[in-house]
């Protein structure tokens, strides 16, 4: 199932060939003589000779860039990675999902041209449920089917300053549904984003896009932006048994961020979106406005305090005449505070409030109905952790918990415990235990769905189950990140997770009826998994040009049902997550303002679906020829013609092939 | 596969091997940063005048103390070649900030928890010693010299109040390359 490579035998030998070379180079580096092997590759002014510059003359020297991950990242408990701005850049990436395959341990499956199934640590599915999504503060995360619309979410990939991706349980301070890992997708300040910027981009697939943002001062202390977008994202070809899929994505959407210092100590953001987009068969439309206000009493006292409303509706067409409504609004308060308690703690504390309210067809004529139609539901939490120094600057314990009510399934606890060991500047040790929860979805408790059809009259019927438990994990991780050079850097991460109640379908006997018979399909929660596996990043950047960034996760999930019989029962994408995945990437600034990129990644074969593995090899040329003119091409998936990267999703919609595409891109900033 | 595939190995490896061969394009200058710290502070050496009583004699070195740490000990290290105002250069790696005393020249670097450095400023704050950080409020929890990374290039902040208090003098020259911050009233 796993270990078993097709017959691609001689790409992998020259993948493992120059992975055996970096490898070797990379031990020689840690190994070796600090002195003399740093000699030969380094292009740095050694300090004997800078010793003798000037002032005037050091202050022109360019500092060459340490380790990417930002230096609070070397020593987090937790599995963190953050994908920088120019990674984001560098890689010839056209959507926010596609960005994502940067980060170690992601899994990003795309599913058509509008759909993809992205997932931490197992549990891969259009909606991966067991993942928490944010923007700028925002959820992203729908309840409806627990996971992201992908399809409606996009941003202007040039104004984003950060992408943080966390492996592994944010429970207890994102609260539930963090539980396999939490994406913090965060745009830039509106002081970094001043002035304009126009893009423009077609290719093979991705047919057009277009991009406009400007920014500028508002009053005297204060920034803001504008933005707008639009893409066309063509059909791949559809798989042969169902020619008529609609693959595509035509968007657009707008928005603004601004920034203000009230005073020193006080700040606040405003932003807003709108979209409206189209896919295939959905149609999605929606929009959101923020205020965030934040405070510093001092240097070690931090309070904010952010509102949003979030609204998005969506029209599904199920077959040729009927469609699937779908409309939610949301509002959320949260307030969070910062404090040094002592000497030796440090206290972070908040609370939240959620208002969610929905709109579904809940006819039963209709196929799929929810009962009830319509439904609010209010979360509330409250949260603490406390940082303890034990021995300064070498040992801290972090201790936590996160106390969140639901209408649902009620109250539920989410604690952490971390201990974080810097026994030098270059080691860091951590290991942590989580529990968190995933909330059932509205879908799983409220559905009313006809699925199938026993001829001649015997129909096969989804129920919801209204008394669902949540799904429950406890998580054992552990981490080491080294730093032997500045310029190089390793992370390790590994972990154990137990998962109980968790959700799943189980086929029940037929009702044999005077009317009408049929079979239902229920919807339980008494299956348990075991989830294990690591994650190993490197980033080195031998050269002031060059820089290396190498991934490997690997990933063992196991389902067992608690409950007899096996054969009736299913966990959705409890089969459907690599066991091995492999990126490598490397980035060139060359002279005359050339950068190239080169990206070969590996994914393992997806059992559960039958997707074999892949090999799939991306690469970007870019030049500046002025300072504020970018000119790039990009070829993806250029190894194969196509490949396939998931299955079919939860109503049995197929994934087409992802195809070989180029593009071009023009970037011009004023 | 198609014939596609080794096409595209073989670009990439011409790219890549000629770039690896080739000499760097032209450029800026480049510095790690921890050596071109070291260099400033080799720098700064030279333009602040300690105290007579600071040292024990005409020829005592000047005692620079550094956090233990591979990568800065291995920077530090080759400013010992070095002499300053007639005085050799030493390099101290510290564990914790306590034996900071007899230090002329007193390096944090990040991440030190801020309350510690507030500390340790605090407890220096008389003594003829130059502090030296990065932390963004570095320079007006008392500290005298702060480190600050703009647009690729390595500058400093220089508290003239905080100088003063340490009994040290910072000559006019190095004050006017730096931006001044005073003391948060």
């Amino acid at each position: 199932m796993f270990a078993h490579f097709p017959p691609r035998s001689p790409l992998l030998s020259l993948i493992s060939v120059s992975c055996l070379v970096w490898g070797f180079a990379a031990l020689l580096l840690i190994l070796g003589p600090p002195g003399e092997v740093r000699a030969e590759i380094r292009q740095t002014l050694p300090v004997n000779q800078l010793a003798d510059f000037s002032l005037e003359e050091l202050m022109q020297i360019q500092v060459y860039s340490v380790s990417k991950q930002p230096e609070n990242i070397f020593t987090a408990a937790a599995a963190i990675y953050v994908i920088s701005a120019d990674d984001i850049r560098q890689s010839g990436v056209t959507s926010l999902p596609e960005a994502l395959r940067l980060a170690p341990g992601v899994h990003v499956a795309r599913m058509d041209g509008n759909k993809w199934a992205i997932s931490i640590r197992g549990f891969a599915g259009r909606f991966s449920n067991k993942l928490l999504v944010l923007q700028d503060g925002r959820t992203i995360y729908n309840p409806m089917f627990s996971g992201v619309y992908w399809s409606a979410q996009e941003v202007m990939l040039e104004d984003i300053e950060q992408i943080e991706v966390i492996r592994g349980p944010g429970a207890t301070l994102w609260g539930a549904n963090a539980v396999n890992g939490v994406i913090n997708i965060t745009t830039k300040h509106a002081k970094n984003s001043q002035g304009g910027l126009i893009t423009a981009s077609g290719g093979t697939w991705e047919r057009a896009a277009t991009g406009i943002r400007y920014g500028t001062r508002s009053g005297e202390n204060g920034y803001i932006r504008a933005y707008g977008k639009f893409f066309y994202r063509d059909s791949l070809p559809p798989p042969a048994e169902s020619p008529n899929l609609e693959g595509y994505w035509n968007d657009w959407r707008g928005g603004f961020h601004g920034d203000w210092a009230l005073n020193s100590q006080n700040n606040v953001t405003l932003q807003g979106d709108y979209y409206e987009s189209r896919t295939g068969i959905a149609q999605t439309r929606g929009g959101n406005l923020l205020v965030r206000w934040n405070s510093t009493f001092s240097d070690t006292s931090n309070l904010s305090l952010q509102l949003w409303y979030d609204r998005n509706s969506l029209k599904n067409r199920v077959d040729p005449d009927t469609h699937h409504h779908e409309a939610r609004d949301t509002g959320d308060l949260e307030l969070q505070h910062t404090f040094a308690l002592g000497d030796l703690q440090t206290i972070v504390w908040g609370s939240g409030f959620r208002l969610t309210s929905d709109l579904l067809n809940s006819d039963a004529s209709v196929n799929p109905a929810f009962l009830p139609g319509s439904k609010t539901d209010l979360l509330f939490s409250v949260f603490l952790q406390d940082k303890v120094i034990l021995i300064p600057e070498i040992l801290h314990l972090i201790l936590g918990s996160r106390l969140e009510h639901n209408d649902m399934t009620g109250w539920e606890c989410q604690p952490t415990a971390r201990l974080l060991w810097t026994p030098h500047k270059q080691h860091t040790l951590w290991s942590a235990v989580t529990r968190a929860v995933r909330t059932p979805s509205r879908a799983e408790t409220t559905i009313s769905a006809r699925v199938g059809f026993i001829p001649p009259e015997t129909e096969i019927r989804l129920v919801g189950n209204s008394r669902l438990p949540s799904e429950k994990m406890i998580a054992y991780e552990a981490g080491y990140r080294y730093q032997p050079l500045t310029s190089l850097s390793v992370d390790l991460a590994l972990f154990y997770n137990q998962y109980d109640t968790l959700i799943g379908l189980v086929e029940g006997t037929p009702h044999v009826g005077a009317s009408s018979s049929f079979v239902p399909i229920s919807v339980n929660a008494d299956s348990t998994a075991i989830g294990r596996g690591g994650e190993l990043s490197m980033d080195w950047h031998p050269l002031h040009w060059l820089n290396l960034a190498l991934t490997y996760s690997f990933l063992d999930l196991s389902v067992s049902f608690s409950a007899s019989p096996p054969q009736n029962r299913i966990i959705m994408n409890a089969d459907t997550s690599p066991r091995h995945q492999f990126s490598f990437r490397s980035t060139l600034s060359l002279p005359k303002n050339v950068t190239c990129t080169f990206w070969l990644r590996y994914v393992d074969s997806l059992p559960g679906p039958g997707v074999p593995d892949y090999v799939t090899f991306d690469a970007r040329v870019g030049w500046k020829p002025l300072p504020n003119l970018e000119l790039s091409l990009v070829g993806q998936n250029l190894l194969e013609q196509k490949h396939m990267e998931f299955g079919p999703d939860m109503f049995n919609n197929p994934s087409t092939e992802t195809r070989r595409s180029m593009h071009g891109k023009v970037s011009w900033s004023f | 596969m198609t014939s596609f595939c080794p096409v595209i190995i073989l670009a990439a490896m011409l790219v890549l091997i000629p770039a690896i061969a080739a000499p760097a394009p032209e450029k800026p200058l480049f510095a790690e940063e921890y050596e071109l710290k070291a260099a400033y502070i080799f720098n700064f050496t030279k333009f602040v005048t300690w105290p007579s009583t600071a040292f024990k004699d005409e020829s005592a070195p000047i005692k620079i103390c550094i956090p233990r740490n591979r990568m800065l000990e291995y920077a530090f290290s080759a400013l010992t070649q070095k002499s300053s105002q007639k005085r050799r250069i030493e390099i101290s790696g510290y564990e914790n900030t306590k034996d900071s005393g007899n230090c002329h020249l007193l390096f944090f670097d990040e991440p030190l928890d801020s309350s510690i450095v507030a500390k340790v400023l605090m407890s220096v704050r008389n003594s003829p010693i130059l502090t030296i950080g990065v932390s963004r409020d570095f320079v007006t929890q008392g500290g005298i010299i702060r480190f600050v990374t703009t647009d690729g290039r390595l500058t400093f902040e220089i508290n003239p109040e905080a100088a003063r208090r340490a009994g040290l003098e910072i000559s006019s020259k190095m004050l006017s390359l730096a931006k001044i911050v005073r003391d948060v009233p």
